[in-house]
């Protein structure tokens, strides 16, 4: 089977942000990215949960600025490359400046699958200014139906000259034949670069993962142990290993990868960061069930405590109210409703 | 009982009509006159059918009626705002001009907290800016240098998002931003914007965060309270359905508010309340200055 080199781009310093509410300090940046860069990562990406400007009240705050994180990052990774994730609404032309200046190489510019075209104004700033431009399809599952809208997005993209599309499977939903009809249809149809960003609600990250790889994709985004927003994402170890059984090439040290993921819960317990496996626990299958974003589970999780809620339900009330990813601020509310009604 | 003057719409897009169809029912003008460029459009066909006044001469037709006129609501865009006021700009010196567009031009103008002399170009702002400034003008008032960091999150349906606002979420942010630090002398200020593309819509929905120095004393909040009553009671005269509500959060420096906002149905449909509050309030303004 022809099939391009596959790139593996590390997410655990941003979407892994997600499972311990954005805490992931200098030191385990550091610490991070000096390990990793051991395994032959090819990239990095780094900050909060939701990517650039979004530490709020709303989402949850980091303990880092963004800047801090980026310069950190910059500083100790000499040939790994490190890319963001930026969502217009929360992120501004501004903060793209400043991660140009930080020394950024790759600008993923994501945004709810449905609102690929809030993207125009920062893929224009990052082509004016001659920086890596990806595009990143958050929330997929909103576009994939009968009348194939995921290529309609796809289309907006390559024809604003975006050359690598990220499909996000945000909610952790998506088995390997949907993956397999979206990425083939895309290659069929376009000629770009594309990549997969996977969660692992109903178990199906790693598959996933290959699955679009076969079909066409050659970046795999995965973290450390699958470490991430929610039941966590593609586990790189798992994935790496498998890949060499399946006799991909990945270049990736696996001895020092191994090394990575042994030492990873240690790097955050010296931190005073709570650690906890991923793992996909029954709210979890219920949020993705409700095609519900990944990030919003550390919320529910806080809210369904403090209110005293059986977490299942709390998703399942979320997922009525059909939130989307940014919408953090509304948990609350749902949440306090759901009390209130008991 | 006041003299009715007459008004000018230009534009010819939802809005424009939407704020015709509010014109008329508030029964404090003379004449409506509504102009675009393009008698095909379908707002067009929509206004000939309905019999309103309208006419496809553009900026020709405008010069030709503007002395009747006191009052000029621009629902364009913002690029063409920019070409219509520099025509204008110099015929308007006793009358109102009135940005609904994204475009900066104008003074920023909240119709609930304005009490000064009103000039006579004006910007309604954002639907952001304009659904949360009373709150957060009210709530600085109260707490005063206590309050540290305020942060404005709003949902609106992806449908009632126009190519204008996804084009421009930047400029979005900023305006909201600047205007509320300017109006409501706050800041430190984040404002976020979320589009939700649920069928059926969504209404439009705002949270905001107060966060203060320390805890937050009770006689503050019982004084927020009744602002928040206050602040309902007035906006609802001019949008029926604003709702704003106030909650403690479990943090004790931290109260949150939200603002629902459901249009009164006019021609824009009731979800987009986040439209609704800005031909709403371009209505009232205008309601107020007769008044004075």
């Amino acid at each position: 089977m022809k099939n391009n080199k596959l790139i593996i781009s590390d997410v655990t310093l941003r979407d892994g942000n997600h499972a311990v509410s954005h805490s992931l300090n200098v030191e385990v940046i550091k610490k991070y990215c000096l390990e990793a860069e051991k395994t032959n990562i090819k990239i990095i990406e780094v900050g909060h949960g939701n990517g650039l400007g979004a530490s709020s009240l709303s989402i949850g705050r980091s303990v880092i600025k963004d800047e801090l994180a980026l310069k950190t990052a910059r500083k100790h990774l000499k040939k790994t490359k490190l890319s963001i994730h930026s969502i217009p609404g929360f992120s501004r032309i501004d903060n793209l400046k400043m991660a140009i200046d930080c020394g950024v190489d790759i600008f993923r510019l994501g945004t709810n699958s449905t609102e690929v075209d809030t993207l125009y104004r920062q893929i224009e700033f990052c082509k004016k200014n001659k920086v890596e431009v990806w595009g990143v399809l958050m929330m997929a599952h909103l576009v994939y139906n009968k009348e194939k809208d995921y290529l309609k997005q796809v289309k907006f993209l390559v024809d604003q000259g975006v050359k690598t599309i990220i499909i996000m499977d945000s909610a952790g939903v998506f088995l390997p034949p949907d993956i397999i009809e979206i990425f083939s249809n895309i290659k069929k149809k376009f000629n770009v670069q594309l990549g997969f960003h996977g969660h692992n609600n109903f178990g199906c990250a790693i598959w996933n993962s290959i699955a679009a790889y076969k079909s066409g994709a050659n970046i795999i985004d995965a973290s450390i142990k699958g470490f991430g927003a929610g039941a966590g994402n593609t586990q790189i170890d798992i994935l790496i290993t498998i890949l060499e059984k399946l006799n991909i090439k990945t270049n990736i040290d696996i001895n020092n990868l191994y090394s990575l993921a042994k030492n990873f819960p240690s790097l955050l317990k010296k931190n005073k960061i709570h650690y906890k496996n991923a793992f996909s626990e029954p709210k979890n299958i219920m949020s993705a069930n409700f095609g519900l974003f990944s990030g919003f589970a550390s919320k529910v999780d806080y809210y369904s405590k403090k209110f005293k809620l059986n977490d299942i339900e709390a998703f399942k009330s979320i997922g009525e109210k059909k939130l989307v990813a940014g919408q953090e601020d509304l948990i609350f509310n749902i949440l306090l409703n759901l009390r209130n009604k008991k | 009982m006041p003299i009715l003057h007459s008004a000018i719409i230009i534009g010819t897009g939802k809005i424009g009509i939407d704020l015709y169809i509010k014109c008329k029912k508030s029964k404090i003008f003379n004449k409506i006159y509504i102009f675009n460029k393009n008698k095909n459009s379908l707002g067009a066909k929509f206004c000939i059918k309905k019999k309103f006044l309208y006419s496809p001469m553009g900026i020709t037709g405008i010069n030709d009626r503007l002395k009747e006129c006191k009052f000029i609501f621009d629902a364009t865009s913002a690029e063409a705002n920019i070409g219509i006021l520099k025509e204008l700009k110099n015929k308007i010196d006793n009358k109102y001009f009135i940005n609904l567009t994204p475009s900066k031009n104008g003074k920023f103008i909240v119709p609930y907290t304005h009490d000064k002399k009103i000039p006579n170009i004006i910007n309604l702002i954002t639907c952001g800016g304009q659904t949360s400034t009373p709150v957060i003008t009210e709530f600085k008032k109260i707490l005063g240098n206590k309050l540290k960091y305020v942060e404005l999150v709003s949902s609106i349906s992806s449908k009632s998002a126009g190519k204008a606002t996804r084009d421009n979420i930047d400029e979005y942010i900023q305006t909201t931003e600047m205007a509320i630090q300017k109006l409501a002398n706050v800041k430190n200020i984040k404002v976020i914007i979320n589009l939700n593309p649920s069928e059926p819509p969504v209404n439009m929905m705002n949270s905001l965060f107060f966060e203060t120095k320390n805890k937050i004393i009770l006689s503050d909040l019982k004084k927020m309270q009744k602002a928040i009553n206050l602040i309902n009671k007035k906006i609802k005269s001019y949008i029926p359905q604003y709702n704003a509500k106030i909650f403690k959060s479990l943090e004790t420096n931290i109260i949150r508010v939200t603002i629902r906002v459901i249009g009164q149905g006019d021609y824009l449909p009731k979800y987009a309340g986040n439209l609704d509050i800005i031909t709403s309030s371009a209505v009232y303004l205008a309601k107020i200055i007769n008044e004075k």
